[in-house]
């Protein structure tokens, strides 16, 4: 049966993002959710397996039947399963179509069985890796001991009020946070050594080896690629900059496939916004459009939008209320006073239905737009109109759908247009910890927020030409370093297969589904738990992100400020300290 | 030990009533001495003009909302690109410059010290994080206060120290320098959608004026004994008939501080709008200049503006959002809780355009109508009214009145019927310059005994020397050349090392973050506060202990401790 797939956070998911190695996570990402009418036409039950066919090829699923599925559709948890079928191309704007792909979906044959997300990666040219190191890699402190207001670095919320309970040099107890938070504070099973792809296998090299390998392929390559970001700190994605200009490379971030639209979108309209805390003290209308906070920023709601106290809202919790946007019966969607279901890839038309009704223009407006009706669309014009203080929560349900960076754009002039009746704001969902960081980074070092190519000695943009996913398919990267990001989990099939075959160095401090990718892992310490450093919220405020135990391998900034002396060695590049010390040197030998 | 010997400098130094004297001037360690060794590196000046180091008072180089605009502005960046050079990074962008970009333009100027002039307390960090790359330039920040709650709070319990306290703990806490006021009172009435007229309208909820904001914080500021005074953004910013309440908040500033002005009002051009609309909107700087000749407690900078195209960026939200609504390009808005507001679009200052010429001349008149250079300095509130890479054009235009009349010649043909400029004959010296660019922004930030700003013995070796003999070239006429001499210097030095040369920039230099701690008795340290500390946690979307930036995190600077009297 022909459906549409789209594909997404769930918090299963979520917890199992630092132990992909694990069946556990193969299970969650090799489910498939569709709506209970479609599976008696496709003639299985829950729990069946089927195949599912794209024009990049098929993989088996286990099905999940349920009812916040339309029909017509299925959803996939993102991962390396749904990302096995997923096309490359991005119509221009780096970003895959993640919500968007025509698929088959037939009973499975006799014989048929769910891949592991390891043999999915060895399918696209990778190598497993699964000898993790279980014991401890920090040393100290020795003792018990409470470390309070720790900010956490998994979503883009970066919760600041984390308590760890840490025993002997180990996080025992993580309080505050949501499930996501104690699945990264409680992860172990990190990577020891540094290690190499050989012909045998796996085997461990040094430090040392390692920086020397990643300078070198970096120093060889015609157009590097230095991929991630969103998953370190501020301090070493200035270094990564640096390097990306010394050697004339990209650097790009996981916007360019996640928020990259809406970044394109503020480009073209700019961007009305404000603090988390303007929102919870003053907002009475909040709506999520194509976001789900419970899967992807489980405590977003809790903390700044429909449940904390308000300054100017007398009792919060009645005074708020709750739209919701979306193709899927979320949890969160549930719980709204209003949800708008809309069929998948409607959302510019219903942002231009709403902008007409608040411009006085109802009259122009068909009876139902994109699956909605127009009385509801009326209905929800007036809540914003009338709200004292309103707020979207964008998420990558329009960025990664057709329209792309023209649904954020519409929204964002939606916004403009009731910023003439109310007040009224904006703020994309940002996904990782830090990955508004790397935009704000990226820009002050080079100019541009992602996809920024040095190629030409100045900072060349061009997202669709210089992002990762479009450099990747068009075969043009000859070397690659991975930082802060799992591609391998999150990269379509074709970009997988590139990487595979091309010198590729992986920091990080777990083996993760980019491992299978790699010739060479350098793992680092964690920053959150033994590395230290800035992180901006999805609002951009910057927090310090706090050490709590003591590391015994590098960080991050260490291992690139390492790799980039060579680099500036090799390239007659002289650093700031050296350049002082050499006018200081001038001075002397002239006396 | 590093000594250097600068023969044979043309030196203009305000400070110390140096106009145009031939000297060497000896530096040892990033110090002007009294002399060195025979052994000492020597620079030849060769007559040429050599002043302390650019200062500039109040321009938007670092922070969430510089960034905002680089960050929305592909176009800007590309219009500002350069190639790496031996020593230097690539660069981006044209009104709105990347960190390595601001730092080698504003270097090659000759410039040396830069204030940030917005830094939402709470987003600080990012300031301070950009700043590490202001390698060239000590640095420093002016801290907003205009619709912070707590100060308001004070304000309406009628209690100064208390809201000084509340000042006291947040520059310690950001590691701010300034008290800054941005369209005060009309940032919190922004959180939902509204404004202030100018400064009698209470504020929503918190019931006190902006007058009583401003006058509060001007006292606070006093009684913290802060180097520099409050700086403020006056309400009603760009609106036809402002000058009205510009006149009335310079009017009602008390005279407390013996060396500098209590008040600097900011972009003062924004400021000095007759009429009553668009249509008729004329000059008012006469009113306005004889305002500031009548009173030396304040003081101003002009907010130039300057025909192209360049990014306005504020706290003033409400302004933001009404200048978005006339030229409908694109907007930004971004509030910060408890604290402020802030907003950015693109404009364009088009020749053609009478509004525009209008604010052209408004700039001018003021500077020529401003009798005490120390009082009116050169800014034009970069990138609001033009990049800052325009100063030297700037500084021509009021040199030469042949230059103005030819550039006025080309506005808007109606431009002299609404404005004073062309009446105007004087003709500012170069001494009258070197005030304006940085012995008065020296004085005004109350830096000078900081080694600011002149090139008396101590003074921090920070000096501009520009290709130009001052004796050859007669500004008034030859207003190219003065354009050409100012828009990079020879040598600029700071702190002793010779860090641009000819426009390249040598090396990455010694900066300098300056901020200021105010000791405050214990029964006034809001962190001793329980209803402060409730209310923190409560409204706040950041715990309390994660809001302070550390001293550890930012790299060289320096802390300026005062002992106010609290009794
Ligand atoms: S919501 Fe996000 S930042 Fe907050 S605790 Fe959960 S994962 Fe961490
Ligand atoms: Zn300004």
């Amino acid at each position: 049966m022909k459906l549409l797939f789209t594909s997404g956070r769930t918090i299963r998911q979520g917890e199992q993002l630092y132990y992909k190695d694990n069946p556990k996570y193969t299970e969650q990402t090799s489910l498939c959710y569709i709506n209970p009418l479609d599976l008696v036409e496709i003639g299985v039950f829950d729990g069946d397996l089927v195949r599912i066919k794209s024009c990049e090829g098929e993989t088996v699923f286990k099905v999940v039947e349920t009812r916040d599925v339309q029909q017509g559709m299925v959803f996939i948890p993102c991962g390396p399963h749904a990302n096995s079928i997923l096309h490359s191309h991005t119509h221009g704007t780096g970003a895959p179509d993640y919500k968007w792909l025509d698929v088959d979906v037939v009973p499975a044959e006799e014989g048929d069985r769910i891949l592991s997300a390891w043999e999915i990666l060895e399918s696209e040219g990778g190598l497993r890796y699964d000898n993790t190191y279980p014991g401890v890699l920090t040393k100290s402190p020795d003792g018990d001991c409470v470390v309070e207001d720790v900010t956490c670095p998994l979503c883009g919320c970066l919760c600041d009020d984390i308590k760890l309970t840490i025993k002997d040099n180990d996080i025992v107890g993580v309080d505050n946070g949501c499930a996501l938070c104690s699945g990264k504070f409680l992860a172990k099973e990190r990577l020891k050594a540094p290690i190499m792809r050989t012909e045998n296998g796996w085997k461990d090299i040094s430090y040392d080896e390692a920086i020397e390998y990643t300078a070198d392929i970096l120093l060889k390559a015609k157009r590097p690629l230095l991929f991630g970001w969103s998953g370190t700190y501020g301090e070493a994605q200035c270094v990564g900059v640096s390097i990306a200009e010394a050697i004339g490379g990209v650097i790009d971030n996981c916007s360019s496939i996640c928020h990259g639209p809406s970044i394109m979108a503020i480009q073209e309209a700019g961007h009305p916004g404000c603090t988390l805390g303007q929102i919870k003290n003053r907002a009475d209308l909040i709506v999520y459009w194509g976001s789900n906070p419970i899967e992807s920023h489980p405590r977003h709601m809790s903390r700044y939008s429909m449940y904390p106290d308000g300054f100017f809202l007398k009792d919060a919790f009645r005074d708020r209320k709750l739209i919701v946007v979306d193709i899927r019966e979320t949890d969160v969607a549930k719980n709204a006073d209003e949800f708008v279901k809309i069929k998948p890839g409607g959302d510019y038309a219903v942002f231009s239905a709403l902008r007409a009704i608040v411009r006085g223009r109802s009259d122009v407006v068909p009876e139902t737009v994109s699956g909605v009706k127009k009385t509801q669309l009326i209905r929800v014009a007036e809540m914003c109109m009338n709200a004292k203080f309103g707020v979207f929560f964008t998420g990558i349900g329009l960025t990664e759908s057709p329209g792309k960076y023209k649904n954020v754009r519409n929204g964002i002039e939606l916004v403009d247009e009731l910023s003439r009746h109310t007040k009224f704001t904006l703020t994309p969902m940002r996904g990782h910890w830090n990955v508004y960081g790397t935009n704000q980074t990226f820009t002050y070092m080079g100019g541009y927020p992602y996809a920024m190519d040095f190629s030409r000695g100045t900072a060349f943009y061009n997202p669709g030409e210089t992002s990762t996913v479009d450099l990747l398919l068009r075969g043009e990267v000859d070397a690659c370093i991975i930082i802060g990001s799992d591609p391998g989990a999150h990269l379509p099939r074709k970009c997988n297969e590139a990487l595979s075959k091309i010198p590729c160095v992986v920091i990080d401090p777990f083996p993760s589904m980019s491992t299978a990718t790699a010739n060479v892992q350098i793992p680092v310490a964690i920053c959150g738990i033994d590395a230290e450093g800035t992180a901006y919220r999805l609002d951009s405020i910057p927090l310090w992100v706090k050490k709590v135990l003591e590391p015994t391998q590098p960080n991050d900034e260490e291992i690139l400020t390492r790799i980039y002396d060579i680099i500036a060695r090799k390239k007659g590049i002289v650093k700031s300290e050296d350049k002082i010390k050499a006018q200081s040197a001038e001075w002397e030998a002239r006396k | 030990m590093n000594e250097l010997l600068i023969r044979n400098a043309y030196v203009i130094d305000p400070v110390n009533g140096v106009n145009g004297e031939i000297r060497d001037i000896t530096v040892k360690d990033g110090k002007i001495v009294e002399s060195v060794g025979s052994r000492a590196v020597v620079v030849d000046a060769k007559g040429h003009l050599t002043l302390p180091g650019g200062i500039d008072s109040h321009t938007h180089i670092c922070g969430t909302k510089v960034n905002f605009g680089r960050y929305m502005s592909p176009e800007d960046m590309r219009a500002g690109r350069g190639r790496a050079q031996p020593h230097m990074h690539a660069v981006s962008g044209y009104s709105v410059p990347t960190v390595y970009a601001n730092n080698y333009r504003y270097s090659a100027m000759g410039y040396t010290t830069i204030l940030e002039g917005a830094m939402a307390p709470m987003e600080a960090r990012h300031t301070h994080e950009e700043f590490r790359h202001m390698t060239l330039h000590d640095t420093m920040a002016n801290t907003l206060f205009d619709g912070n709650w707590s100060v308001m709070e004070a304000i309406a319990e009628g209690d100064l120290k208390k809201a000084a306290a509340v000042v006291a703990w947040t520059l310690s806490a950001v590691k701010g320098f300034g008290l800054k006021l941005t369209n005060p009172g009309g940032s919190e009435m922004w959180g939902f959608g509204k404004n202030v007229s100018c400064i009698h309208q209470k504020v929503d909820h918190f019931g006190v004026t902006p007058a009583e904001i401003i006058e509060y914080m001007i006292r606070a500021n006093e009684l913290l004994k802060l180097p520099h005074s409050v700086h403020l953004h006056c309400n009603n910013l760009g609106k036809p008939g402002n000058y009205k309440c510009t006149l009335e908040t310079m009017n009602r500033t008390p005279d407390l501080n013996d060396k500098r002005q209590s008040l600097y009002l900011t972009h003062v051009q924004f400021h000095s709008y007759g009429g009553s609309k668009w249509s008729d909107l004329c000059s008012k700087s006469d009113d306005i200049a004889w305002m500031v000749n009548r009173k030396p407690q304040v003081a101003i900078d002009m907010g130039q503006v300057m025909f192209g195209k360049t990014t306005t960026m504020t706290a003033d939200g409400p302004m933001e959002f009404n200048l978005y609504r006339m030229y409908h390009n694109k907007w930004s808005n971004h509030d910060v809780e408890l604290e402020t507001a802030s907003g950015i679009i693109p404009v364009f200052y088009s020749r053609k355009n009478l509004v525009n010429s209008i604010m052209w001349a408004i700039g001018l008149e003021l500077a020529l109508q401003v009798k005490s250079p120390w009082q009116c300095m050169l800014t034009t509130d970069s990138p609001n009214g033009a990049p800052f890479v325009k100063y030297p054009e700037i500084t021509a235009l009021l040199m030469s009145r042949k230059y103005r009349d030819e550039e006025l010649s080309r506005t808007h043909p109606d431009t002299e019927k609404r404005t004073l400029l062309h009446s105007l004959d004087r003709e500012l010296d170069w001494y009258d310059i070197a005030v304006m660019t940085r012995s008065a922004q020296a004085k005004a930030l109350g830096v000078t005994g900081l080694g600011k700003g002149h090139l008396g013995v101590g003074a921090d070796a920070d000096i501009a020397i520009y290709p130009v003999k001052v004796g050859d070239i007669d500004p008034t006429v030859e207003y190219e050349k003065v354009i050409k001499a100012l828009s990079q210097t020879e040598y600029t030095i700071k702190k002793g090392l010779i860090v641009c040369r000819n426009g390249n920039c040598l090396v990455e230099g010694r900066n300098t973050v300056y901020w200021v701690d105010p000791q405050v008795p214990d029964e006034y340290r809001l962190e001793n506060d329980p209803e402060f500390i409730k209310k923190f946690e409560r409204y706040y979307s950041v715990k309390l202990s994660n809001y302070p930036v550390r001293e550890s995190y930012m790299h060289e600077n320096y802390r300026i401790e005062t002992h106010p009297d609290f009794d």
